[in-house]
């Protein structure tokens, strides 16, 4: 049974693991850039991309877990945000 | 980009810091303060500024609404029906704003946000002399599909709340992500009067649930600029860092502090804002002979 709690941990566990792994591509970045090596800005690079799709990826697990729970409103109404996010990612 | 000496890195990093514990107890992003302060502290050209400050958005967003949605703080389905249409409204205003008049908006939006900070203060400050520690006020068995409950150390119990006027609060949502589209904010600073003021949201639920949403909306925003190369990663990387380290104390300052005392500081915050927001328009009218 997918309860509340669960769903929430989902969503937990999705936002940190996007903080988790641009806070380690930051770190190596730096890291990096001490030893003046040319590829620390790629690492930058990849830590902001990491940032920029922790919001859609838990727009993702909203999807899931409202479908999960039947609550097909609110799984549409996640739905029309990723949409509209794809409308701003192309625009 | 200035160079990153030791130095430098503490003052960004220091200064990250302070938007995101204010960003992580309020609920608003701190655009508003940060761009200022790039661009004129560290003579950021204003899209880079911007592009810099939408991600540390985007970042506190995510951290701070980890540990929320796990304590039940945040309200996800009131959170998630603001966001379609506070998206939606952000996405159109980006299409229309070369034929939208930005200044008159931002001169409406200085004027409306200084009742809209009245309101908040009195509010809060009415519910300051009346509530009693140990005593959780306007509790009421959660019952409707946005209705929900969360625990609240300062009142030393559960806090249940009754959601009202959804419907107007997406309308007001709407105009929220036009005016965050047309003037590079947020959207947290209508997000957070709408959800208290409009919804009968306490303070606390507000502002975890307004960091919940506008991640979202920087997130978007951030990366129409992203991909027009005015983001600089390494600058960013430093204010994250300290936007991150903020946050995450900011966290534990909402959940212990008292709704009301954090509500008032908002409307301090609000007022700053708008008195801000005044001189901006009402400079460029200046430049444009109004």
């Amino acid at each position: 049974m997918f309860s509340e709690k669960h769903f929430a941990r989902l969503v937990q566990r999705t936002l940190l693991a996007g903080v988790v792994l641009c806070l380690l591509l930051f770190f190596f970045g730096f890291v990096l850039r001490v030893l003046e090596s040319p590829v620390a800005a790629g690492f930058f690079t990849a830590g902001v991309l990491a940032l920029l799709l922790t919001p859609a990826a838990r727009v993702l697990m909203l999807i899931y877990g409202f479908c999960r729970m039947r609550e097909l409103f609110m799984a549409l109404s996640a739905f029309a945000v990723l949409a509209l996010l794809l409308v701003a990612f192309i625009l | 980009m200035p160079e990153l000496t030791l130095i430098n890195f503490a003052a960004l990093a220091a200064f990250g810091f302070v938007i995101g514990l204010l960003g992580s107890v309020l609920g608003i992003g701190g655009g508003v303060f940060m761009v200022p302060f790039l661009v004129l502290a560290l003579k950021i050209p204003i899209h880079q500024a911007v592009a810099v400050s939408l991600v540390a958005i985007a970042a506190a967003s995510s951290a701070v609404a980890s540990v929320n949605v796990e304590r039940g703080l945040t309200n996800m389905r009131l959170g998630i029906v603001f966001e379609t249409t506070m998206a939606l409204g952000s996405v159109l205003s980006a299409l229309a704003a070369g034929f939208m008049p930005a200044r008159a908006v931002q001169l409406m939006f200085a004027l409306s946000l200084f009742p809209v900070s009245f309101m908040m203060f009195m509010k809060g400050r009415r519910a300051f002399v009346a509530a009693k520690p140990g005593m959780p006020e306007e509790s009421c068995a959660a019952a409707g599909r946005f209705d929900a409950s969360f625990f609240d150390p300062a009142l030393k119990g559960e806090r249940a709340y009754r959601v009202r006027n959804v419907l107007s609060g997406s309308v007001v949502s709407f105009f929220s992500g036009c005016l965050s589209g047309l003037l590079g904010l947020g959207g947290g600073i209508v997000q957070v009067p709408v959800m208290t003021l409009m919804c009968g949201v306490p303070m606390k639920a507000a502002a975890a649930t307004s960091n919940f949403m506008i991640g979202v909306s920087a997130a978007a925003s951030a990366f129409v600029y992203f991909k027009k190369g005015y983001v600089l990663p390494e600058l960013a990387a430093v204010i994250v860092i300290g936007v991150l380290f903020g946050s995450f104390l900011g966290i534990h300052a909402l959940y212990r502090a008292r709704s009301e005392k954090i509500q008032m500081v908002f409307s301090v915050i609000t007022l700053l804002v708008a008195v801000k927001m005044l001189m901006k328009a009402m400079e460029a009218g200046r430049l444009v002979g109004w």
